[in-house]
């Protein structure tokens, strides 16, 4: 199999038989959830990363680059954030999420990572966390709550000048009986309060009814 | 100490605080309702085969006297007749149906011991069964506690709710607590739940905030 680059930092593809697979390179070659690898590369399965997803549906701008600093809001197992942490290596990532029982698996993910922080918060209350993270350049929010868009806007203080956002939005965990399009609008008009979309791609056969956005501080 | 240490020490004493009474008590109901699957699977592979032997004893109901008539092995109208292996396979397979009743059986007894010390006024009003199930579909003590009655009163019943509010169907009247024998035996089932489920609302409270 060959692997290439992609125009996305860090991100590698490969080809076959008109399937195309991403991947990350991890120079620890540790393979924390039995993904496919060959050599370094470990495969990036969009099926169970929005992030994956979003690239294989073009999106436009892929902001995370070498030795950023990341706040990572609902990190659960920990499988987008240590693809992550290959793509950073020497940046920081803090990883945040609110359910007890998910935070154990991703402690132990974080304790083979150097680059790994995990906190178990409620992102709903910055203060309570305020004193164990530093300003970074880029938030990742992944948390299907319906006041998602005002838990983003309560942690945006953290958040460097001309940061960036990347946004993955469930429409159904917002509200179930409206139309995806019309959550989608919506949330659109509240994001540009405080924030400039620069693109937002719907991740359609992967996942259902989601949408994501990519975002800069004004 | 650095950022990284302080904080996996931080998340280390966070993760050993986060464990409480609650997971034990919705890890067991998920283990008995694992078993009661179980049980009415073998025990309808049971039926099948010893029906080609006593067809009129296969067709009795209750589970107990079931397993009592296999163990006589008569055989009865209809019948055909089963060498001694046949027989045998079928009496190894009553063993593991009984051992895995009475394992259901000893997990009850522990379920009953944990609420009673963790939710008394809860094990009183609802029963062990449909308390613990209703902490489990809550998710904790603390969440069933802060629900109103309403909700409970649906608890268990997500699918009709969300069919409901997709398509205008009539709503549902309960979940879990329709097999609570006050509304199972009542004539009007409504208001019963409503009772029923005010009084679960009640007593979560009483047993969640009381002890601060």
């Amino acid at each position: 199999m060959k692997i290439e680059k992609t125009k996305y930092t860090g991100v590698y593809e490969a080809w076959d038989d008109r399937r195309r697979t991403l991947f990350t390179r991890s120079d620890d070659k540790k393979n924390f959830f039995n993904e496919f690898y060959s050599g370094d590369y470990i495969e990036f399965n969009p099926s169970r990363s929005k992030l994956a997803a979003a690239i294989l549906k073009k999106i436009s701008v892929m902001p995370i680059k070498e030795s950023m600093k990341i706040l990572y809001l609902g990190a659960a197992h920990g499988y987008t954030a240590s693809h992550i942490s290959n793509i950073i290596k020497k940046g920081i990532i803090f990883c945040l999420d609110f359910a007890p029982r998910v935070v154990r698996d991703l402690y132990f993910v974080c304790l083979e990572r150097e680059n790994m922080i995990p906190i178990l918060a409620d992102a709903n209350n910055p203060d309570s966390y305020k004193t164990r993270i530093e300003p970074v350049d880029l938030i990742y929010q992944d948390i299907a709550q319906k006041n998602q868009i005002e838990i983003l806007f309560k942690n945006l203080q953290f958040l460097k000048n001309n940061g960036y956002v990347l946004l993955a939005l469930k429409s159904r965990s917002i509200d179930v009986t409206k139309r995806p399009f019309q959550v989608y609008n919506e949330v659109e008009k509240q994001l540009f309060q405080k924030l400039k979309i620069i693109d937002k791609k719907e991740l359609d056969p992967f996942e259902r009814d989601h949408i994501f956005f990519v975002c800069q501080k004004k | 100490m650095n950022l990284r240490e302080l904080n996996l020490k931080k998340t280390e004493e966070d993760l050993k605080k986060s464990v409480t009474k609650d997971i034990f008590i919705i890890q067991t109901i998920h283990t008995i309702d694992l078993l009661i699957i179980e049980i009415n699977k073998l025990i309808s592979n049971l039926r099948e085969r010893y029906g080609y032997h006593n067809p009129l004893a296969s067709r009795m109901q209750d589970q107990e006297e079931l397993i009592k008539e296999v163990k006589k092995f008569s055989k009865g109208t209809l019948g055909v007749d089963y060498s001694i292996e046949d027989k045998n396979s079928i009496i190894d397979l009553i063993k593991i149906i009984e051992e895995i009743i009475l394992l259901k059986k000893v997990q009850e007894t522990y379920l009953e011991k944990l609420m009673k010390q963790e939710c008394p006024n809860l094990l009183f009003s609802a029963g062990a069964l449909i308390g613990a199930r209703l902490v489990s579909t809550a998710g904790s003590m603390k969440n069933l506690a802060e629900m109103p009655s309403s909700r409970i009163q649906i608890l268990g019943a997500e699918k009709s709710l969300f069919k409901h509010l997709k398509t205008g169907n009539y709503p549902p009247k309960f979940g879990f607590i329709f097999s609570h024998e006050s509304i199972s035996k009542s004539d009007n089932k409504g208001q019963a739940a409503r009772k029923l489920a005010a009084k679960i609302s009640i007593e979560a409270k009483k047993d969640y905030f009381g002890k601060k």
